[in-house]
């Protein structure tokens, strides 16, 4: 790490664009500061020790300014450091990025992303609104009654929630909740407290024997046309 | 031990296509890049996506530039680029959200700073945040100070400012920063008063109840 080759005086460092409008006590404020920083950052001459002494003979808040700082500093070092505790780990290696597992990521969607397109349109002319449904023993609305005896629209949001989270896992239809919440927005409130706005992430599976891919006619109308599917010998991916 | 400045040789073997070079060179300017990232980028995008973005760009890149000496300030161009571009997507995709439930209010600047406030309750993230807030041209010698001690002089040739501005940009600015937290800790104390004012109202309307 190379040193600093800073002006011995803090006073002619500071150019006139620079100057502060607020002057302390024994130095000028920008003149205190950079005294401050020069000592934290340890690159303070012996003039600079002289002069910050001087000014803390004059003033000796001046001592305290420079314990707070220099506390910040390191806290903020701290903060900073633990942010960057995992780029040590981002390589280029031989100077060609390994873009493989995004490339494959890439790839299942190209070549599923119609499939589950066309598997959307199906679940949705299939099985209609699932609420609405009333073949669906298991639905989510009458879940709810099997664990607590508790009406869905008697149940706080968070309850029916639940119900439909361990309904959902118990008949296979949820896999599960993402763990992180989205935050989207924040808004501060008149009174004080803060409304967040928050995604919530659900996975759901469904099996389906039949699915359409979406054409589109000489006219530009969407067409589904029935998909023959057949048993797949390897469905990892 | 990777040189933690930039060896202008590296450069030029990078240039001309060695990719030994182009490692070594990668690893000794990461750190000040993640640094440069965390300065502009929005609080809740992630780090490491966005280094390795870069990393890519660099890879790609590197061969079209054509004078080694330019390569620190490209590279941070480079990085502040991908941070912003982040952040408008992160600002458009907020937006069709909202937009989508109905909710969004009109042109108003969203504020993640609020949430992650609550959500960093320790002091370290306290003053990460405040630092956040100050004005770019403090904020990214000020956090660049703390990236393993680089130098005025270091912080200068990167940002292409002479040294001078850049410790009288880092003393303004840690200044700065004490006093958000200063006018932060008030806040919270006036907000602690106003509460301790209210309970006895509302408990006088609700019957005398203690």
């Amino acid at each position: 790490m190379s040193t600093d080759h800073t002006n011995p005086n803090p006073s002619q460092d500071i150019n006139q664009e620079e100057q502060a409008s607020q002057p302390v006590v024994g130095l000028p404020g920008d003149e205190r500061d950079v005294l401050i920083s020069r000592v934290i950052d340890g690159v303070a001459t012996s003039d600079d020790w002289k002069l910050f002494r001087a000014a803390a003979a004059h003033d000796a808040s001046i001592w305290a300014e420079l314990a707070e700082t220099q506390q910040l500093h390191e806290v903020l070092s701290t903060a900073v450091d633990r942010r960057l505790a995992h780029v040590d780990q981002v390589y280029v290696s031989g100077g060609v990025i390994d873009d493989q597992p995004l490339r494959a990521r890439l790839d299942i969607v190209s070549r599923w992303g119609g499939w589950a397109a066309a598997a959307a349109v199906l679940f949705f002319w299939f099985f209609g609104n699932p609420v609405q449904s009333t073949q669906n023993t298991n639905s989510p609305v009458t879940a709810g009654l099997i664990d607590t005896g508790m009406l869905l629209d008697q149940a706080q949001p968070d309850q029916a929630f639940n119900q439909y989270l361990n309904a959902g896992q118990r008949n296979g239809q949820v896999v599960g909740e993402m763990p992180e919440h989205i935050v989207i927005e924040t808004r501060p409130m008149a009174d004080g407290t803060i409304e967040v706005l928050y995604l919530r992430q659900i996975i759901e599976r469904q099996i389906i024997d039949h699915a359409y891919r979406e054409v589109f006619d000489e006219s530009g109308n969407a067409v589904p046309v029935p998909i023959e599917l057949s048993p797949a010998l390897d469905t990892r991916f | 031990m990777v040189d933690s400045w930039v060896n202008e040789s590296l450069v030029e073997s990078a240039i001309a296509g060695d990719t030994d070079a182009l490692d070594l060179l990668w690893q000794s300017v990461r750190r000040w890049v993640a640094t440069i990232l965390l300065a502009h980028k929005p609080n809740d995008a992630d780090l490491d996506d966005l280094l390795q973005v870069v990393a890519m760009q660099l890879c790609r890149n590197m061969s079209e530039l054509r004078d080694a000496k330019a390569f620190k300030s490209w590279l941070r161009t480079v990085a502040i680029n991908v941070a912003r571009e982040e952040g408008r997507k992160t600002t458009r995709r907020k937006r069709s959200m909202l937009r989508f439930v109905g909710m969004e209010q009109g042109n108003k600047p969203t504020q993640t700073n609020t949430v992650e406030r609550i959500e960093d309750s320790d002091e370290s993230n306290r003053v990460y945040l405040a630092a956040k807030s100050l004005p770019i041209g403090y904020r990214e010698p000020v956090l660049l100070r703390c990236t393993r001690s680089m130098s005025y002089q270091q912080i200068g040739e990167l940002l292409n400012l002479p040294v001078t501005t850049i410790e009288t940009r880092i003393a303004r600015g840690r200044r700065m920063l004490r006093e958000i937290l200063a006018q932060q800790e008030k806040q919270a104390e006036n907000r602690k008063l106003e509460y301790r004012k209210q309970v006895p109202i509302a408990q006088q309307a609700s019957g005398g109840a203690p």
